[in-house]
This record gives C-alpha cells, sequence and structure tokens, in this order.
C-alpha cells in the first residue's frame, strides 16, 4: 500500500502551491521532496488532480451538437476526395453466393407461403427515465423517448419501410423514393420517403401528434392520407374527437428531448407533469384544483427532479413531496 | 439504454464500410459526453469540443483500420485523451499548477470499461466534498476562491489562520481517500504528470 508508506506527505506546502502562494523556501522543500522519489511525485500528481476535479470542476455543458456534426461532416467530405472501389474478387463471389442464397430462400418462402421473416419481428423499448438511439436495418435513425416502444419487423426494407410506434420518437428517415417510410401509431400513420419528423404518441395524452423538422410528410388515419405536412407544421389528432388539424409549430421545441433537454413554451402544468414522468421515471400526483392553473416556460437541461420542483415552486405556491418513484404537489395553505 | 456491445460492434461494422449513419450514431451518442470529459481536465469548452470532433474526424478516417477491443465507447476516450494530450503539449497551454510539471506521455491507470459517465464522475467527486466533516467542508469551499487568503476566511469563519491551513490539509487528506477507490475513473486522463528534469 503506497498510502501508508507516504504518510510524510508536505500537505501544508502541497496546498499552497496549489493556492498559488508558496514561497519560495517551500518551493525548494517541495521539489526537494518531489525529488526524492518516483512515488512522491506520483502522489504529488494525484493530489493536483484531487485540486483540480474537486476545486474547480467546471459546470456540466450541453454543446450545440447540430454545429458540431455540420462541422465534423463537412471535415468527412473534404477528406472524401478519392473513392475507392477495392471490391476483391472474393468479394464478389460472396455477394453472388449471398445472391443465391437469397433467391432459393424467397422462392422456398414464396411457394411455402411461409411467412416465417414477418413473424420474426424486433422490439425496442425505451423505459421510463430513459432514452434509446436505434439504426434501423435502412440506416434511419430512431431517438426512442421515454416509456415508448418501436416494433419493426423481419421483413423491413425488404419491401417496404414500416415501423409500429406506441410513445415518442424523432425519426432521421434514410432517403428512399422508392421504398417508402411509414410509422403506425395506432389509426394514425406517417408516410414519408426521407425527412426528419418527431411522433408523439402516447396512451395516456389525449392526442397524437407529429411535427415535421425537414422535408415533407404525409398523416393520414387508418384509411387514407389526410394532410401533408412541411417543416415547421404538426398535425394533431384529438383523441376525442378524432379530428385532424394542422398546427404551427417549433420543431426543435417539439424535438428537444432528444438532445436530452426539456423544452416547455407556455406549456399547462398538467402537461409539464407528464412530461417530467417520463422524464425521471417518476408517477406524479398533483392536486386537482391546480389543473388548468398553471402554465410553465422553461428548460431542463440536467437538473435533477428536485432542482425543477424547487424552480417551479419559486413561480407557484407549492410544495412537494419525493417518496421513492412517487411525488406528491400540494397547494401550500 | 447501454446497448451490449455485440449490438455496437454490429454498428461499428457498418461504419467501417462506410455508413455515416452508423457513424453519427457513435456521434449522437457520445459526443457530449466526450466534451464534458476533457472538459474537466481542459476547463474550456470551446477546445474541448474541437478536440472531440478531431476524435470524431480521425475516427471516421480510420475506420478500416481501427479494431475495437474493449468497446468505441473507450476507444473514443483514449483517443480523446490522447488529442488532449497533444493539445496540451504543442499548446504549452498548461500554465496551471506548477511550472516544471510538463504533461506525461501514459497514465499510469488503465482507462476502464463505463468510464464515460460523466455524471456519475461528477455525483461522486460532489459528494466526496460534501461528505467532508461540516468545518472542514466550510473552510475547503471557501478556499476554493484563489484570491481568499487564509486569513480572510479564517476572518469570514472566526477561527484561527493557523485552523484553517489544517482544515485545508484534512480536507485533501480525506478527499484522497474518499477518492480512492475511484482513482481509475477520475484519472483516467492523468494530464498532469511531473517530468523531472530540473
Amino acid at each position: 500500500m503506497d498510502w501508508i508508506m507516504n504518510e510524510n506527505i508536505p500537505w501544508n506546502v502541497i496546498i499552497k502551491k496549489i493556492r498559488k502562494s508558496i514561497t519560495e523556501k517551500e518551493s525548494l522543500e517541495l521539489d526537494e521532496w518531489l525529488g526524492t522519489s518516483e512515488l512522491n511525485r506520483k502522489v504529488f500528481s494525484e493530489i493536483l488532480n484531487i485540486a483540480r476535479v474537486t476545486t474547480s470542476a467546471p459546470e456540466y455543458f450541453v454543446p450545440n451538437k447540430e454545429k458540431a456534426w455540420e462541422k465534423i461532416n463537412s471535415r468527412i467530405e473534404l477528406s472524401q476526395a478519392k473513392p475507392k472501389p477495392s471490391y476483391s474478387k472474393y468479394g464478389y463471389v460472396a455477394a453472388a453466393l449471398v445472391f443465391v442464397i437469397m433467391s432459393f430462400f424467397f422462392l422456398w418462402f414464396y411457394h411455402s407461403g411461409n411467412m416465417f421473416y414477418q413473424r420474426q419481428s424486433t422490439e425496442v423499448i425505451s423505459p421510463m427515465g430513459q432514452k434509446t438511439m436505434i439504426v434501423l436495418p435502412d440506416s434511419s435513425l430512431v431517438w426512442l423517448n421515454s416509456g415508448s416502444t418501436l416494433k419493426y419487423s423481419g421483413v423491413f426494407n425488404k419491401k417496404e419501410r414500416e415501423v409500429i410506434l406506441e410513445g415518442e420518437a424523432f425519426f432521421e428517415v434514410r432517403k428512399n423514393s422508392s421504398k417508402m417510410f411509414r410509422v403506425k401509431a395506432g389509426i394514425l400513420f406517417v408516410d414519408v420517403y426521407g425527412t426528419s419528423f418527431n411522433v408523439k404518441n402516447y396512451a395516456d395524452d389525449n392526442t397524437k401528434e407529429v411535427t415535421v423538422s425537414s422535408g415533407r410528410v404525409s398523416v393520414g388515419d387508418s384509411q387514407k392520407a389526410l394532410k401533408s405536412l412541411t417543416k415547421g407544421q404538426q398535425a394533431v389528432l384529438n383523441k376525442t374527437t378524432n379530428k385532424l388539424s394542422v398546427v404551427n409549430a417549433e420543431p426543435d421545441v417539439v424535438s428537444s428531448w432528444k438532445n436530452n433537454e426539456l423544452k416547455f413554451d407556455n406549456t399547462p402544468l398538467t402537461e409539464v407533469v407528464k412530461y417530467l414522468e417520463r422524464w425521471y421515471g417518476v408517477n406524479i400526483n398533483i392536486e386537482k384544483s391546480m389543473i388548468g392553473k398553471h402554465n410553465y416556460t422553461f428548460k431542463i437541461k440536467t437538473e435533477s427532479l428536485t432542482e425543477i420542483l424547487e424552480k417551479i415552486k419559486i413561480i407557484t405556491p407549492i410544495a412537494y413531496e419525493i417518496n421513492g418513484k412517487d411525488v406528491r404537489i400540494r397547494y401550500i395553505n | 439504454m447501454e446497448k451490449t456491445n455485440d449490438e455496437e460492434q454490429f454498428i461499428f461494422r457498418r461504419m467501417a464500410e462506410g455508413d455515416k449513419i452508423a457513424f453519427r450514431f457513435f456521434f449522437e451518442k457520445y459526443y457530449t459526453d466526450l466534451c464534458n470529459l476533457v472538459n474537466i481536465y481542459l476547463q474550456d469548452p470551446v477546445v474541448s469540443e474541437e478536440i472531440v470532433q478531431d476524435t470524431y474526424v480521425y475516427f471516421w478516417e480510420k475506420k478500416e483500420s481501427i479494431s475495437i477491443e474493449k468497446s468505441v465507447k473507450s476507444y473514443l476516450l483514449k483517443a480523446s485523451k490522447n488529442k488532449s494530450l497533444n493539445y496540451l503539449r504543442n499548446e504549452k497551454n498548461h500554465q496551471g499548477i506548477h511550472e516544471k510539471l510538463a504533461v506525461g506521455a501514459e497514465s499510469s491507470y488503465e482507462i476502464q470499461e463505463n468510464t464515460v459517465d460523466v455524471k456519475q464522475l461528477r455525483d461522486i467527486i460532489g459528494s466526496a466534498v460534501e461528505k467532508l466533516p461540516p468545518e472542514c467542508r466550510k473552510v475547503f469551499k471557501l478556499a476554493k476562491n484563489e484570491q481568499l487568503s487564509y486569513v480572510e476566511i479564517a476572518e469570514q469563519l472566526n477561527i484561527s489562520a493557523k485552523t484553517v491551513e489544517n482544515q485545508m490539509g484534512t480536507a485533501f487528506r480525506k478527499l484522497r481517500e474518499y477518492l480512492k477507490p475511484y482513482y481509475n475513473e477520475i484519472f483516467m486522463f492523468f494530464l498532469i504528470y511531473i517530468s523531472f528534469s530540473i
């Protein structure tokens, strides 16, 4: 144990060094101590690191990912000057072989009418309080929000691209104009060929929402396509009236959750509560008399649930209790 | 949230074959965490971002020749660490704590699996400070401000300067003890290392 061996650490001098208040004499003392052994030097650098991480650990920051990606992307494109089609002959043989095998299987399935593939489906679940990212077989990207499930069958990307969503997800669909990409959200469906958009389809919400971040999407109910949306538009299906309406929305706000941010813009308390439940994986009970009375505009990044409730407390006279996974919010009388 | 390594290996293979979306997956998944980890040591968000971006560009350019031994996460972390070290060496930007300090080539601590959870790391560090005895913690927190002298801290807390000095010693001794089990996690960069060439 190196720890016991170097109990002669000149703490006071080291700390003065860290605090930049060391005298010349002490500095010489320190150098002498450091010169004595490798172990002393190791201990010293350990203490410096401790000082660094404990006294001045910088704030957690949320970098601008979009910008960063743009930068990385442009640098990559620059360096990708010469494409090199270097398929070996083995590659060709393998590809041919795969083709033969696939045709065989295709014929076999076709003739036997066996939809074996179709029955093999993938289900990705993002539990409460967690978010998941998925790369689909067609290289489309899906961010799956807390408390959500995404399903797709084994034939995804063979003939068509279809996924079933419960909960909320952000899709960045790879362009393929010959294969439509469809998101089924209960009776609602969203058809696209290569765009990005957010779909919200939680069972406990009164509405289903589709918000477009780029390109054009087509939204319909189980029978037919009803609305075509472009960037900045949001389709809202009211589950009680079954009416589909189109409004304007801020796509960045709607999909902020995928960047580990939650943005509220004049959002009613009941909505905020639902988000917080999913975000932190808790059950929140609010006093009935609070419903419909308060709207909030704020942003959550890496705060804890307590910190958020404290923020709400500043604007609204509430008290809260956290009991494991249960949170109770009430007015202060 | 954690994917199994198999799944990451699969996505990495797709990236190695030139699938940029697979590359994007790793960007989305680790970028923020890597920036924050690098930033703990470099204490400059702008530079930290640049370094992590460099890492990703390198990751993409070398995708065909990279072999992922442990996980993509630890690969990216290691690469970011090396780039941080280079940065400190080249920029001579470490006019920090000790003039005679240089940057060590390799840390004596191995990069472990699952080290990238910055929030957990911050919690560990934060709770170590909170675990200090109350008096000691007060002194330590005031001393974070380098402008405050021991005498000034002593005045604020109504104790003697000698007590402040002793409490600071205790604080660091205890922090070192508390953080000992997490050295691997905390000092995986181990940026500050002494070169002894005076």
